[in-house]
């Protein structure tokens, strides 16, 4: 009789997982930073009265939206061939993916933060004679972002689910070394325990976090299962 | 400067409404920036690095493998409707227990979803077909001898509708919180046990209110039951990868599944603004 409870494995084969951790803080970091540059651009396009700019960016993101990570990730990689001749490293193609991916998602938390603003606000500030950027950086932007502070935390907690996709184009992140060892060890009782709670422990206090900061009425909520 | 003012009144808006920019300058910055991009891309395509190279396009292979696509369509309807099922009688028990009085009810709903939400959905399928199978093996099949095997299908609605459940009993919690103190106190003074508040009261607005939020948790199964397709579910990203496999048109596959995913989701959306008008509401943006 084999037993489910070989917790010995973890130490074990702890330099492996600490590796594939670190994999994943890399791709989470390279991502979250890509993510709120792309959602900057789409969101602010989308906010825009200008219908040019606006109808465009909107089909982006829905589109994008539309799809799911796991096949968005297998996409840009398969992608990459058609497009530039060469197949990206998958690490840069899990880099990309969950830059896009996650910056529709995120796209839509700037737009509705800077909805969050009234638009008399930004009249009232073009009438005393301030230009677009001194509107956006005096007037829009410090409201908008204290109300979208709780929404930007809870879209990176979901990026940082969401690195565990680059798995399936076999970067070995923590998720990979821990299917890894697991094919080695055959605990997969124990492998997978310890993988969930290190992923919860990361996660919820990221999002507790985001309670803190969401303490107040008007904030902008994100509940998106993705 | 008072000029850009004025076009941005209201009047002015109204006036211009079928126009597509409001000053020349705008027509400028419409034809730079997106001429621009579409310059880009067939500068790209005939004269970039990309044009040494020659992909070759084999479309044809989508309707080839139709078979394929329309049996992974097929999977992922399945999954997503016994998901659709159990997520909803979980998410709105859970959204129950977490406004409820009584503590430990709360501390269990509070507890379930802190728990599914933060766990990578991916890990908790694995967990779910590969880790519950070790345990199954350990505490049944082997004292007993028996070869009890846990269907993929199995862990795969299960997990799912754990994790959107969570997220649902969330979105009914807002709902429940957004009905008044007021009815509350109003339903005890006409003589309403608390059940009967529950029934009578409080879900059948809570419930209406929550439809656009939920809608959008609803096409979120679809989107992650693409998930399934890593502990060998015959989804409709599996048959993608199938294809990809035996012709190596790995682009057009994948392709195909992406589109059939939007379109599925799309569907998804027309039945909520179907429900929605069907129920006389007004009907908002199910994203």
């Amino acid at each position: 009789m084999e037993s489910f409870w070989k917790w010995h494995v973890i130490p074990e084969n702890l330099p492996f997982f600490a590796g594939g951790f670190r994999l994943t803080l890399t791709i989470f970091v390279l991502a979250w930073v890509g993510c709120w540059v792309f959602a900057v651009i789409f969101g602010a396009m989308r906010h825009s009265s200008r219908p040019w700019l606006r109808y465009p960016a909107a089909a982006v993101v829905e589109i994008i939206r539309g799809t799911p990570g796991l096949m968005f990730v297998v996409w840009v990689y398969f992608l990459s061939q058609p497009l530039i001749g060469y197949a990206l490293s998958p690490f840069w193609a899990a880099v990309w993916a969950l830059i896009i991916h996650q910056g529709a998602y995120a796209a839509e938390v700037v737009r509705a933060g800077l909805n969050s603003v009234p638009r008399g606000q930004v009249a009232a500030g073009y009438s005393t004679g301030l230009g677009y950027v001194e509107v956006m950086g005096w007037i829009v932007l410090p409201q908008a972002l204290r109300n979208m502070a709780p929404a930007v935390v809870n879209r990176s907690v979901a990026l940082f689910k969401n690195t565990s996709l680059a798995f399936v184009i076999g970067v070995i992140e923590f998720f990979r070394a821990g299917t890894i060892v697991n094919g080695r060890e055959n605990a997969s009782f124990s492998v997978f325990t310890f993988i969930a709670a290190v992923y919860f422990v990361c996660c919820f206090s990221l999002s507790r976090l985001g309670n803190r900061l969401g303490q107040r009425p008007g904030v902008i909520e994100d509940t998106t299962a993705v | 400067m008072a000029d850009a003012v004025l076009s941005r009144t209201a009047a002015a808006r109204a006036a211009r409404r079928w126009q597509w920019f409001e000053t020349p300058r705008e027509r400028r910055a419409f034809l730079l920036v997106w001429g621009g991009l579409a310059a880009l891309v067939v500068w790209y395509f005939f004269f970039g690095p990309r044009a040494q190279y020659d992909y070759n396009w084999r479309w044809s292979i989508v309707w080839q493998y139709r078979r394929f696509l329309l049996w992974g369509v097929g999977t992922t309807l399945y999954i997503f409707a016994w998901s659709l099922v159990f997520s909803l009688v979980l998410g709105i028990f859970c959204g129950i227990g977490r406004t409820t009085n009584v503590r430990w009810v709360r501390a269990l709903s509070v507890g379930y979803v802190e728990i599914f939400r933060n766990i990578p959905l991916l890990v908790q399928m694995w967990w779910a077909y590969f880790g519950l199978q070790q345990v199954v093996n350990a505490v049944i099949n082997d004292p007993l001898g028996l070869r009890i095997l846990i269907p993929s299908t199995f862990a795969c609605i299960l997990a799912l509708s754990l994790y959107t459940g969570a997220y649902m009993g969330e979105v009914v919690r807002s709902g429940i919180r957004s009905i008044p103190r007021g009815q509350w106190e109003a339903a005890t003074s006409t003589g309403l046990s608390r059940a009967q508040t529950w029934r009578h009261v409080v879900l059948p607005q809570a419930l209406v209110i929550v439809i656009p939020p939920m809608a959008s948790e609803v096409l979120n199964i679809i989107k992650n039951s693409a998930i399934a397709m890593t502990i060998a579910i015959t989804d409709l990203m599996f048959y993608s990868q199938k294809i990809e496999e035996e012709t190596f048109a790995g682009f057009e596959a994948y392709t195909a599944g992406t589109l059939l995913f939007l379109l599925l989701t799309l569907l998804a959306v027309g039945a909520i603004y179907l429900v929605q008008w069907l129920l006389g509401l007004k009907v908002r943006s199910a994203g």
